[in-house]
Formats: C-alpha cells, sequence, structure tokens
C-alpha cells in the first residue's frame, strides 16, 4: 500500500473539513475518524493479505493482456443484434412494472414476470436446448393462432374497459438474424428484424387475455427520433389481436439501409384517434407515458434495413 | 459508432430504450467484454469449450449491466478517472466470477452482507498468514471478494488495492474524503475475513452449523 495511515488523516483533517462529508457510495451519514472504525489498518497482517490480493489481481491483469488476439472471438453482428433485443425486452419490461402502480393495474393478468430476466432467459435457453422439438411445436401453434383471427369488429366498444397486456411477435426478417421470430415470446419488444425492401414483415400482437370491446391500431415507423405513420394491412381478431403485414419498402420509405423502429399502439379506436404522431419516439420507455394518458399498449420491433 | 460520442449520452439514450444508441453501446462494450470474460475462463478452467462458454456468457454480462435500469452502468463517472471500458471490464469479471460459481449471473448489490458468527470464528482460526501461503486459498478469496463488491466498491478495489494509486489522488478525482477511503478499506477488510472464514468453514467448523446472514452492514 502507498498510503501510510492516521497521521496522514489528522495531518489533512483541515483541509477535509471545508469539504463536504462525501463518503463512500453515499451511506454513510456521518463523517468518523478513521482511527474510530476499528483496528484493521493498524494489523500489519491484514494489509500483507490485501498487497497479497492485489498482487494476484495484477498477475491477473498480466496474463489477459498477454493473451493472443485469436483466443478472443468478438460477438458477431447477428448476435449482437439479439444482445441488444434482449436488453430492449428487459428495459421494457422494468419500465412497464415500474409504472404498473401508476396505471391502477391490479388484475393478475396484467402483472408482468418479476423473476430475474438474466436467468429466466438463461432458463429458458437451456429448456430449447433440451427440448428442440419446443420450437417446432411453438411455430405449429402460432401459424394456427394465425389461421383462426376473425376480421370482424365488435359492436359494443366500452373505452372505460382496460386492455390487458400485450406481446408482440415478427417474423419474415433474414433468417440469419438468430433467434429471429421467435414466436413464444410474447414482450414488447420483438427480436431484431432485418429487412431488404421486398421483405414481407409479419408482425402479431396478441392480449395476455381476450379483451372486450373494439380494438384498433396505429403503425408508425421511427427513425432518429422521428415518426411517420405507415399504413400496413391490419386484421383485428375478436380476441383482441392484431395481425399486421407489410413489405420492407412501405414501411421504411426511400430509407435502404439504417436502423429504425416500427412502433405500434393497439387500443380502443377513440382513443387511437387522439393519438399526436409527434408524441412517438424511438425510445420504447415514451409508452408508459403515453399508455397513463390513453391506456394504450405500445409495442415495438426493432428493425435494421439492408440493399436488396 | 465514434468513440468520441460522449459516452454517458450514450449509455443514458440506451437506458432510454433508443435502439441504435444501445446498438452503439454494445459495439462498443463488446471487445473489452468478450476479453475479459475470454480470459477470465481460460484462467479458471482450461478444460471448458472457451469460445462458445464465452460467446454465452457475454451476452448474459451484458443483459446484467442493463438490469434494474442499468444500475451498474449508471454508477460510472468518468469524472472519477476510469475509462467506461475499464469499468465495465471489472463488472464483467465479477458476473463471469458469478457464472461460473452458481451458474446465474448475480444481482448487483448495494450493501454487504456479514456473517456476525463466521466472522468471529475467522477472528479466532484464520490468519491471514495462512492465507497468504495458499495460492488456492486467496484465488478463491480473490473471486468471493469481487463477487461481493459492488459497481463502485469493484472501481475503489481496482484503483486502491490492485494499482495501489496514492489516496490523495483518488480523493481528489472522486470528491470522496480520505476518511472515507479508510472506512471503506477498514470495512473492506472485514468482508475479506467474512469471505475468508466461508471459504476454510468446512474444515474448521462442524457442518451442521446454521450460518446467520445479517443484512445492512455499510456498502462496499
Amino acid at each position: 500500500m502507498s498510503e501510510t495511515q492516521g497521521d496522514e488523516t489528522k495531518r489533512d483533517k483541515g483541509k477535509m473539513d471545508e469539504r463536504p462529508n462525501q463518503t463512500v457510495d453515499g451511506d454513510l451519514g456521518e463523517s468518523r475518524s478513521a482511527t474510530s472504525d476499528g483496528d484493521d489498518r493498524e494489523v500489519p497482517e491484514m494489509r500483507a493479505l490485501l498487497g497479497a490480493l492485489g498482487k494476484l489481481a495484477r498477475e491477473e491483469q498480466s496474463a489477459m493482456a498477454a493473451l493472443a488476439p485469436q483466443a478472443v472471438v468478438d460477438l458477431s453482428s447477428s448476435e449482437k443484434d439479439k444482445v441488444a433485443s434482449r436488453i430492449l425486452k428487459m428495459l421494457t419490461a422494468e419500465s412497464a412494472a415500474a409504472t404498473a402502480p401508476r396505471l391502477g393495474a391490479t388484475d393478475s393478468s396484467s402483472r408482468l414476470p418479476r423473476r430475474n430476466e438474466v436467468n429466466e432467459l438463461a432458463d429458458r435457453r437451456q429448456q430449447r436446448r433440451s427440448r428442440p422439438w419446443a420450437l417446432t411445436i411453438g411455430g405449429i401453434a402460432a401459424a394456427a393462432a394465425a389461421l383462426v383471427i376473425g376480421f370482424n369488429l365488435p359492436s359494443e366498444n366500452d373505452e372505460h374497459d382496460p386492455l390487458p397486456v400485450y406481446g408482440i411477435s415478427a417474423s419474415g426478417g433474414l433468417k440469419d438474424v438468430r433467434g429471429g421470430g421467435s414466436p413464444e415470446d410474447e414482450s414488447a419488444i420483438a427480436n431484431v428484424q432485418r429487412l431488404t425492401p421486398e421483405t414481407e414483415l409479419h408482425v402479431v400482437c396478441r392480449p395476455q387475455t381476450s379483451t372486450a370491446g373494439a380494438v384498433g391500431a396505429r403503425t408508425f415507423f421511427v427513425k432518429d427520433g422521428l415518426a411517420t405513420e405507415i399504413h400496413p394491412r391490419v386484421r383485428t381478431a375478436p380476441s383482441g389481436a392484431v395481425e399486421i403485414s407489410a413489405r420492407g419498402s412501405e414501411i421504411s420509405g426511400a430509407m435502404e439501409t439504417g436502423h429504425g423502429s416500427l412502433r405500434i399502439v393497439v387500443g380502443r379506436p377513440e382513443r387511437l384517434r387522439e393519438i399526436d404522431p409527434r408524441l412517438v419516439s424511438d425510445a420504447a420507455t415514451d409508452a408508459p407515458a403515453l399508455a397513463t394518458k390513453a391506456k394504450d399498449r405500445w409495442l415495438t420491433v426493432p428493425l435494421e434495413f439492408e440493399p436488396r | 459508432m465514434p468513440d468520441s460520442e460522449d459516452p454517458r449520452d450514450l449509455i443514458r439514450h440506451a437506458l432510454a430504450g433508443d435502439p441504435v444508441k444501445l446498438r452503439a453501446l454494445v459495439d462498443r462494450l463488446s471487445p473489452v467484454i468478450t476479453k475479459r470474460v475470454t480470459a477470465t475462463l481460460w484462467q479458471r478452467n482450461r478444460k471448458r469449450n472457451v469460445p462458445q462458454d464465452a460467446l454465452d456468457m457475454t451476452q448474459d454480462v451484458f443483459v446484467a449491466l442493463f438490469q434494474s435500469d442499468g444500475k451498474a452502468l449508471r454508477a460510472w463517472d468518468p469524472a472519477r478517472g476510469m475509462s467506461l471500458e475499464s469499468f465495465v471490464g471489472l463488472l464483467a469479471q465479477h458476473q463471469v466470477i458469478s457464472l461460473l460459481r452458481s451458474g446465474r449471473t448475480s444481482a448487483w448489490r448495494e450493501e454487504a452482507t456479514e456473517s456476525e458468527e463466521i466472522n468471529d470464528l475467522a477472528m479466532a482460526t484464520v490468519t491471514p498468514d495462512a492465507i497468504v501461503s495458499s495460492r488456492e486459498h486467496l484465488q478463491n478469496l480473490l473471486d468471493r471478494l469481487r463477487e461481493n463488491l459492488s459497481p463502485r466498491g469493484l472501481e475503489l478495489f481496482q484503483r486502491i488495492i490492485v494499482d495501489e494509486e496514492p489516496l490523495e489522488a483518488i480523493s481528489q478525482q472522486t470528491g470522496l474524503t480520505r476518511d472515507a477511503l479508510y472506512q471503506w478499506k477498514s470495512r473492506l477488510l472485514r468482508l475479506v475475513r467474512t469471505l475468508s472464514a466461508e471459504i476454510d468453514a468446512p474444515r474448521v467448523s462442524e457442518p451442521s452449523a446454521p450460518l446467520r446472514m445479517v443484512k445492512g452492514a455499510p456498502q462496499t
């Protein structure tokens, strides 16, 4: 250790008193003298132990610096996409969970899972490894669900009836995106979809429980904070599920490459008309603020566009 | 994405859910996390399929960094003098060690836990000399210590104990008083003793003795 002990503390005492009593992590409300905190720093053996720990850590650093560059394999572009998608899902789930009480969500169907997201994903990954058939069955179930979607809007509309939590899944993106379009994921953000102008994107927004009353959707393409409303093909089922289809060129317009996102709001038709596109951004966390006002459900598909 | 972009803005936008900024942050941090994960795996167990494990763990580490509204990332303050990459490297190592020990990433700590009973045991049966003389014990202790430190505690451990930076310089950069830094070191030593006793416990205590964990110790 390079520092000496209590004498220096006493010598600098006057200078310290001129500064606010900032403490490590701000968790100590009072400034105690160094010598009042026990005798640990007076025990040479303990200082030697810390010194040995520091030396071992430095040896680890040296070994890491000497690691051959070819031994380190960085994530591929698609793996980075997958990481970003997982993080976005987690942030949205956390944000929604944090705002749920303010929205007055009390029924069990609207509660979000509170388990550790990383470990939940790890568990899911492990389950997929051990049950490869699960993906196949999930895909069949998703296809069946898409087939049974109806197209008649219910005649009654109770705008006071809150919508259940919605999940989103997207498919149709280029298949080299690992995990793209996994239909069993029911969070508010879909996996990243890579599109060319010709790629047909399919998005399904499903309520956790069937909802009564009319439901509609508006769709926005958001790029660099600017939202443009688009008009894809939209079909709505009596259960409240919404299916959206659009080609890459219909979504991005003239833009051929780069990132953006599809923001979909599902809600009661009367409320949807009140949404100001200027309030829509590419920040997933703006959804709770908008939802607080309108009780709508905001869902996102991160997009990456590639040339033909 | 140029590295010249203010990383604090990048973090802020990424945590706000901006997919473009988030992807840029992943691009920026991926090399340091991958390297730290790979090196830690090589050092701990050469029998593993290191490249594949490193890819899987790197993704888990990334997600852990953003947990709890990015609490760990928000703990980084460039004014304290450590680069974002160095800071994230420490956090990555913390999580890899947790993954190796328990198969799961660990929640970011806000406060240390202390076992008073074990602490008493440590005072009576484990001597620092004995620990220093055992590299295996020392390595285990270093891993457990990293696992138990908060993001800011990891930063202080690196600067004070590993890099041996003068406390005066750290005090000036961090705004922490020297008094506070000494207190932090004292708490660190107590944590070292506690963890060392836990590592040694099977050999020196009755197996059936319950361990009473007491929360509320000052943050490390």
